[in-house]
């Protein structure tokens, strides 16, 4: 299993052919939408002028030739193709970081933290299967953690490794920590899963209680994209796949969360990093395969007899860091420790939101470093 | 020559004493509790004390020694020192005479492996060492009466670890038995405990410095 060099070339027809369809984008109808602002899903004035900048400022080879500056590598891993970035740190014994991403962000999450942690660190940043470069196969997130766990140790030669992750990268660090503990010494996250509503209520504490609550709020206001990815992603995948401004529109939506104004932007950490975002999942046609991991989540979760309830998470001895951001949802220990965690340090960050590694790089790489150094 | 013996004590363990033949090394498995072990060689004597330790720890040991020494209840502990800042640590302590050393402030004859209950009675009567009954209780697992925050903090200031370090401690030295016992590594994880066999392979890597493989190769070729 050896991993070979890889860059980033897109292929100018790609681009040539995103232009013309973002200059015949057929916008829905203004009137009401217009009024409703982000009430009903993303704003249409927003849209319409991002999209004028999109076809017009955005250099998508300028951000291309940035991604290549990192190392970049794909190997076959349990017989699917994965891409990934490998910066070593110039330190002998450096340990290894693998760092994992989740929806709707990509590899990208990590780009401003990668220069801020390789001085100390090996620095792996996978595209999950399914996403990016990686190949077009969803997958859940255990199977995921054991290609990691191979990947790690088998093509990378590391007998043992760190790993922290958030969204989808979270259940597939957690699966690291229950399944891989013989490699794994210690992993950090930044949220460790939401109610599935075969919680007891009687055991919860009040703390757990308030975000059980929130968090069935939020699902049934916010979380559409889990609704209709964990069901019938390939209902939405043609629409996705098809139209650059309908993809946009989507990822924006949710990475917009319940605010009224547009600070998807600000989550990614600007305008142009919002775009390379999406042009990463534009580009390589993974909309629907990454929706897909969704799906394959939720069929783990609720692949049994509806009426046998859920199988009671595995515990972890793996030492676990949880950073709480205040930009995300915030849970209590207790919470974490519910889900198997051996939880060691539960800190709680004083600037970020669910994506801070990109909108808050420095105060996230802290964490990781001291977090990793208390742990490991 | 090994040999070790139970105590009538009710904060001792067991006492142990060894004549070394051969300079070696070993290494001494993760514990959560003090040691205190009384060397003489060419009629000099040392005392060394051992906090708890959560990871292995080697050992060395020469020809000529004669060794002995008392291995403490987790749920002992020594006032004035508390075991957190001798975690993973060991110390020698400093001699008065020939025969005596310091603990803390108190200047303590030397016991012989015959005379370890009295030495430690005389400890305990003046209140060097410490006994906290509601730790003993909890480290066998029956509940004592008082919240769980209070036992947590209770229950690191007694044994230095926090709960689940002293299970993770406990399980891994009883999955290492078991292997030397010569149980297969599937069954020593199950026994033990271990949600599955990295789970077993992790904890002893960390708190025996050997995998359970590498132990269990020891067990066949002794």
């Amino acid at each position: 299993m050896n991993a070979k060099r890889f860059n980033i070339d897109i292929p100018q027809a790609a681009l040539d052919d995103l232009q013309d369809r973002l200059s015949k984008a057929r916008f829905p109808d203004e009137a009401e939408a217009v009024a409703a602002g982000w009430h009903n899903g993303t704003d249409i004035a927003y849209m319409k002028e991002l999209v004028d900048y999109w076809r017009r400022k955005y250099d998508w080879r300028k951000h291309e030739a940035r991604l290549n500056k990192f190392a970049q590598f794909k190997a076959e891993v349990n017989g699917v193709d994965i891409h990934f970035i490998h910066e070593r740190s110039k330190k002998p014994n450096a340990k290894p970081i693998i760092l994992t991403h989740g929806w709707p962000d990509s590899f990208y999450r990590f780009h401003k933290v990668i220069p801020l942690l390789a001085e100390d660190f090996d620095i792996v940043v996978p595209s999950l299967p399914g996403f990016g470069f990686s190949e077009r196969k969803a997958m859940n997130s255990s199977a995921v953690a054991d290609l990691w766990a191979k990947l790690m140790t088998e093509v990378l030669g590391y007998p043992l490794f760190l790993a922290a992750g958030g969204d989808l990268g979270s259940p597939v660090t957690k699966a690291l920590a229950m399944h891989h503990a013989d490699v794994v010494e210690a992993v950090h996250l930044t949220d460790v899963g939401y109610p599935t509503g075969q919680e007891d209520p009687s055991t919860l504490t009040e703390a757990e209680q308030e975000f059980v609550n929130m968090a069935q709020w939020w699902s049934m206001t916010e979380g559409a994209y889990l609704f209709v990815q964990g069901n019938k992603p390939q209902s939405i995948a043609y629409g996705l796949n098809d139209s650059p401004v309908g993809l946009a529109a989507w990822i924006i939506s949710f990475a917009n969360g319940s605010n009224e104004t547009a600070v998807a932007e600000e989550a990614f950490g600007g305008r142009d990093e919002l775009l390379t975002n999406i042009m990463i999942y534009w580009l390589t046609e993974t909309a629907g395969s990454a929706a897909r991991m969704h799906r394959e989540e939720a069929k783990t979760t609720y692949g049994g007899d509806w009426n046998a309830g859920l199988a009671a998470p595995q515990r972890s001895d793996v030492p676990a860091a949880v950073a709480l951001f205040p930009g995300d949802s915030q849970f209590p220990r207790e919470w974490a420790e519910r889900q198997g965690l051996n939880v060691r340090r539960f800190t709680k960050l004083p600037k970020g939101g669910h994506f801070a590694a990109l909108d808050a790089p420095e105060v996230f790489a802290k964490d990781l470093r001291e977090s990793f150094a208390e742990l490991a | 020559m090994h040999e070790e013996r139970s105590s009538t004590s009710p904060h001792i363990q067991f006492v142990w004493r060894a004549h070394v033949k051969e300079s070696g090394r070993f290494t001494d498995l993760a514990h959560n509790f003090w040691v205190l072990v009384f060397r003489s060689l060419h009629d000099k004597l040392d005392v060394r004390l051992t906090g708890p330790v959560t990871k292995s720890l080697p050992i060395s040991y020469e020809a000529g020694q004669v060794n002995w020494g008392i291995v403490f209840k987790a749920h002992v502990f020594i006032r004035d020192l508390p075991k957190k800042d001798m975690l993973n640590k060991s110390t020698t302590l400093p001699m008065v005479s020939r025969d005596s050393f310091m603990l803390g402030t108190h200047v303590i004859q030397i016991p012989t492996y015959d005379t370890a209950e009295e030495f430690v009675e005389d400890l305990v009567r003046g209140g060097i060492l410490n006994a906290n009954m509601d730790i003993a209780k909890a480290l066998e697992a029956t509940a004592p009466a008082m919240s769980v925050r209070t036992l947590q903090r209770h229950y690191k200031r007694t044994t230095g670890l926090t709960q689940s370090q002293s299970e993770q401690v406990a399980r891994a030295r009883r999955a290492f038995m078991l292997l030397q016992e010569g149980k297969s590594i599937v069954e020593a994880a199950f026994e033990a405990g271990y949600a599955d066999q990295a789970h077993l392979t992790r904890s002893l890597k960390l708190l025996a410095g050997q995998t359970p493989g590498e132990i269990l190769a020891d067990q066949q070729r002794s």
